[in-house]
């Protein structure tokens, strides 16, 4: 076992550029479950309409990047609006059935093959990086050592232009939610009748909260197409909201960090898994009757599930957070 | 991050998994080997009939040995199969898209030809990960051409059907909700689960499918129970919220599907008895396999039976009272914990049921619940959360909704449940509490 | 029995629907039903203005969900009512807020993990700085925010949680949270602050000090709606009752008035299971009220509460 490699590679993968993607996906999580207590199952959704806003004119009808990155913030303003015109008002369950229906629809007419000319069906869209490669200081196809691990410029250069996008969602998110703006949406999120009863337009805090959320999520899924250069509808299934769930929840939900701290942490032992019972079954350390080279790739879905139902029970708080802090209350 | 692998036999992960689940165990020693037979994961899959008119009856006969042609829409050929003795092809696709499947007629028997409107053969678009299915009919040709108003009974037949499966597993999702407020996002596994034992007693033991449904049923129902006492009346009783424990529901699914993948692997599977039904029993313009039928009739049998004991029995009073108004019950000297553990046995045993049926009308496979899981909560939401009488009527139009989106928007079966998905959203705009849901108070 | 009856409400004649000299609420036939049970169904009512009006009743008497209507936490089935001029039958419950038209609830929502403080933050209206656009940017709400935070102050002052002004409010006693709740209800500048049961939970050290509060609300010249079991505060505080009775005013005047009043006695002995009527007659009867006046709000009467609130009021009254 080459352990010096696994170590790497999953540091490798708590920071890389799909990291950061999914980073941003659970930062705009954050603003609904952690701060304003929406429960949003379909975070998916927005960062497919991301990716896909980008991806379909850049790809399919040749637009300029600077024409197409506007309709990435048109389009999930629309989505937004459009789960949240008939839900905000219900009751909470409502909203997470609606959200996790709403983004399986994105996803199966992303994947319908009736909408291959648009979409590229489930192959889906590639060749709509450009802008980001003559962006790119760095030489796009050399390769560069990180550690251990070695990967090519493209790469790399989205590594920065992710984790710069975090940082700078990370300062807007921790700006807005010191201000009166930010009381609202966790006064909410403790009660929202209260927030009513002094007078607060709940509902257009909720949407506000929901656009905001869902931009930051579809930028996510813009940087989580870019950096693998292909827009698939594969990515962007209901484990990509289950998995950003239990980022936050493991980062501690409604704190600025906690999507960042999160992403490092669950990427960092998902990998370190995968790639162990990798070189173990490969190199026969295990029984095959147990685990094999075909059905390995299993077990870190299972983990991330387990996870995240023990966090919730055990450490609501995430796991460096106050017990006092934590958002979804034991009463 | 999906690298689905197929394996066909039995491999002793899925033994070991069932296992868990099973006393009923015959042991399969680490001995055997799997061989991993990678199918591409989307194929085009049918049987070829010869049919003939004999005083006015229909018989239709499996043909073996013919050949299918499967090529591209511009007729380039990508692949072809021999049907075997009942008449069955599975053609593999390399990736999706638009086929025409068509039957070589110089491989036919003497006599017979293809019928005149199936000589050009057949488009089909298969999505990915799908089997699409096209049957043949030869002889004579009294295969009707029919237009769609004609085939409009039997899509109503087809939805009615899914709605059936739908009604028996989301009734114990819609009990659970109204006796606990837990919306369970686990109970697709559930149905998986009771769909995946069955399929191990039945194909990899061998017993015959009833007494294997029989006990996948019961192990379903013991599997409730277990999560009941073990896991949900432990947070009900440390007061977790309801946001946390659907949370928790959330990850025990994710961890389940893919134990699931894990043990069972990524096919598609059918049971051992009753799956392949040609001769399909006429009801007007309808036609159903016989296994439907049964599918149908026993699915109304259950609810029929749980509606009653809703109604009159003490204990489904019982039940009713706890999901009006907990408290009460329990001041009034109900036991609740009691109630709140028959529903989890009853919503086990449902589930279990109806992965059993979904699975002898639409194949065994890992996530098959899941799938189902929106289509059940369409169901429960547009019946009005908690009432189990709207769960059957959300779980009917949900039903229809999917099998008459099919016969709208043709060719567009890999969109199948976005039709019902729509509706759910659409009503609840027009009626936020759901068709029988009464007035929420917001206060 | 201190009220002063020669006051405002001298010429008022004591029954349902009395009409008032300058009434700051005015509601006519608001109904609501649940299912075939109608919880409120009042043909009509006025509020003095700059008065304390106590609203009383058996439990399940319509009084929350009256409450719940009025303030647009619940849409009636009819009924229209009118605030300070303004028609306000139909508008959302934050809209009625910003008229003037403030609430409490019966089970106290304080915001558990905000600071005592930003609770009260919360309270202020029109803030700069809840517009999503001028959040990021401190200058701009800044002078604003320390303007509202000096008023906080100052009430937390006045209701004697200075001490507590950083700690989460979720760490606040039953209640130090009541007197949060009316002190952040304060925050908004209410004409009208409508007080749900007040006096629930509150241990008796902190009662006394709650009333002098409210009193001093009238002072101020707000106007005071509350809903209260506690027979001796109502009447301590109240100019004048209202009584609910399966959702129907049954009988208004002050609480002297009120407590002689037959409907009144018929309402809550009617509902008290444990009486045996016809060994009793009225006087016996009005002393049985008399001496049970905590009993009666609150342990006697929950019988009939508990059905009508499964599906009228909301969960956990009483």
């Amino acid at each position: 076992m080459n352990w010096s490699l696994i170590v790497w590679n999953a540091l490798y993968t708590g920071i890389n550029a799909a990291a950061a993607g999914y980073c941003l996906v659970a930062s705009g999580l954050n603003v609904h479950v952690g701060y304003t207590g929406l429960l949003n199952f379909g975070q998916a959704g927005f960062a497919a309409v991301g990716a896909y806003a980008f991806a379909i004119p850049v790809a399919t009808y040749g637009w300029e990047w600077y024409w197409a990155l506007p309709l990435v913030f048109v389009a999930s303003i629309l989505f937004a609006l459009l789960l949240g015109l008939p839900t905000l008002r219900l009751r909470a369950d409502y909203l997470a059935i609606v959200t996790i229906a709403a983004a399986e629809i994105v996803r199966f007419f992303l994947n319908s093959v009736r909408f291959t000319w648009l979409t590229g069906g489930s192959d889906g869209r590639n060749q709509f990086t450009g802008f980001f490669q003559d962006l790119n200081p760095l030489e796009n196809n050399a390769r560069y050592k990180l550690g251990a691990q070695s990967i090519d410029g493209y790469r790399l250069f989205m590594l920065f232009v992710g984790w710069g996008l975090v940082a700078l969602i990370a300062l807007l998110v921790w700006a807005l939610m010191r201000s009166p703006w930010g009381r609202v949406l966790k006064s909410i999120r403790e009660d929202e009748d209260a927030a009513r009863a002094l007078g607060k337009n709940v509902l257009m805090f909720k949407m506000q909260s929901l656009i905001l959320g869902g931009l930051i999520g579809s930028l996510g899924g813009l940087i989580l197409s870019s950096q693998q250069q292909s827009a698939q509808s594969g990515q962007f299934a209901t484990t990509l909201t289950f998995f950003c769930f239990t980022i936050i929840v493991l980062g501690g939900l409604g704190r600025v960090k906690g999507p960042i701290v999160g992403t490092i942490i669950f990427f960092f032992l998902i990998q370190l898994i995968d790639n162990t019972l990798e070189q173990a079954t490969r190199r026969d350390k295990i029984p095959e009757w147990l685990v094999d080279q075909n059905n390995y790739g299993q077990i870190k879905f299972v983990v991330a599930g387990l996870a995240l139902a023990a966090l919730v029970v055990f450490r609501p708080q995430g796991i460096f957070g106050d017990r006092r802090e934590q958002v979804f209350d034991v009463r | 991050m999906n690298g689905l692998v197929t394996s066909r036999l039995l491999t002793p992960q899925r033994a070991l998994l069932l296992g868990l689940g099973l006393a009923v165990l015959s042991f399969v020693g680490p001995g055997q080997q799997a061989h991993a037979q990678e199918d591409p994961p989307q194929s085009i899959a049918g049987r070829v009939f010869n049919q003939t008119l004999e005083d006015g009856e229909r018989i239709r006969e499996p043909v073996a040995d013919v050949v299918i042609l499967v090529e591209t829409e511009t007729g380039e050929a990508i692949s072809e199969a021999v049907t075997d003795v009942d008449g069955s092809y599975v053609v593999p696709v390399p990736e999706p898209g638009t086929f025409v499947v068509r039957i070589d007629e110089t491989s036919l028997p003497e006599g017979v030809e293809v019928a005149d409107d199936q000589k050009e053969g057949e488009t089909v678009i298969v999505g990915a990960n799908q089997r699409e299915n096209r049957t043949f009919f030869l002889g004579d040709s009294s295969r009707d051409t029919k237009g769609k108003w004609e085939l409009l009974p039997q899509t109503l037949a087809n939805g009615l059907k899914l709605a059936m499966i739908i009604a028996i597993t989301s009734l114990g999702l819609s009990l659970i909700f109204g006796t606990t407020g837990l919306s369970n996002f686990a109970h697709g596994e559930m149905v998986t689960f009771g769909a995946l034992v069955a399929y191990f007693l039945n194909r990899e033991i061998g017993w015959h499918l009833i007494p294997a449904a029989i006990v996948a049923v019961a192990v379903s129902a013991l599997v409730g129970i277990g999560l009941e006492t073990g896991l949900w009346r432990r947070l009900r009783n440390s007061k977790t919220s309801l946001t946390s424990m659907m949370i928790v529901s959330i990850g025990a699914a994710l961890a389940a599907r893919y134990l699931f993948l894990f043990f069972y692997g990524g096919t598609q599977e059918a049971y051992g008895q009753y799956t392949l039904q040609p001769d399909a029993v006429d009801i007007g313009p309808i036609a159903l396999a016989p296994r439907s039928l049964w599918v149908m009739s026993l699915s109304a049998l259950m609810i029929v039976g749980v509606a009653l004991f809703l109604l009159r029995a003490r204990f489904g009073k019982a039940i009713r009272a706890v999901s009006d108004n907990p408290d009460l019950a329990s001041s009034s000297g109900i036991d609740t914990d009691r109630v709140i553990l028959i529903v989890w046995a009853l919503g086990g045993a449902l589930a279990g049921l109806g992965g059993v049926f979904y699975g002898l009308e639409f194949n065994v496979k890992w996530d098959m619940g899941f799938t189902l899981l929106l289509l059940m909560f369409a169901a429960i939401t547009l019946g009005g959360l908690g009432n189990p009488f709207g769960a059957l009527v959300g779980s009917l139009v949900v039903g229809i909704f999917v099998e008459l989106w099919t016969w709208v928007v043709p060719n567009a079966n890999d969109l199948k449940t976005v039709g019902a998905l729509i509706a759910l959203i659409v009503i609840l705009l027009v009626r936020p509490n759901g068709l029988l849901g009464s007035r929420e108070r917001i206060g | 029995m201190s009220v002063d009856t020669t006051s405002v409400f001298a010429g008022v004649t004591p029954e349902p629907g009395a009409a008032k000299p300058d009434p700051i609420l005015v509601a006519d036939s608001v109904r609501r039903q649940f299912g075939g049970l109608v919880a409120v169904d009042v043909i009509h009512a006025e509020i003095q203005r700059n008065q304390i009006t106590a609203l009383i009743g058996p439990n399940g008497a319509g009084k929350t969900t009256f409450f719940n209507l009025l303030t647009g936490f619940d849409e009636p089935d009819g009924g229209t009512w009118t605030f300070d001029g303004h028609s306000v039958g139909g508008t959302s419950a934050y809209k009625v807020a910003r008229l003037g038209m403030v609430r409490t609830f019966q089970l106290t929502k304080s915001l558990a993990r905000l600071s005592v403080l930003e609770n009260m933050r919360l309270g202020a209206g029109s803030q700069r700085g809840e517009r999503l656009f001028a959040g990021p940017f401190r200058w701009l709400w800044r002078g604003q925010e320390q303007d509202i935070t000096e008023r906080a102050d100052e009430l937390l002052a006045r209701f004697r949680l200075d001490q507590m002004r950083d700690e989460f409010a979720g760490n606040l006693s039953g209640g130090q949270r009541k007197l949060l709740e009316m002190a952040r209800a304060l925050m908004t500048d209410p004409t009208l602050i409508m007080l749900d049961e007040p006096m629930a939970g509150v241990n008796p050290a902190l009662k006394q000090s709650l009333l002098d509060h409210i009193k001093q609300l009238k002072d101020e010249g707000r106007t005071v709606l509350f809903v209260e079991h506690d027979m001796d505060m109502v009447h301590e505080i109240s100019d004048w009752v209202l009584v609910m009775a399966e959702g129907r005013l049954i009988a208004e005047g002050t609480a002297a008035q009120i407590s002689g009043n037959q409907q009144v006695i018929d309402a809550y002995l009617g509902a008290h299971h444990d009486v045996d009527l016809g060994a009793m007659d009225d006087q016996e009867a009005m002393e049985k009220l008399g001496l049970d006046a905590d009993d009666l709000g609150v342990e006697a009467l929950a019988h009939i509460g508990e059905t009508a609130r499964g599906v009228g009021e909301p969960e956990g009254s009483a």
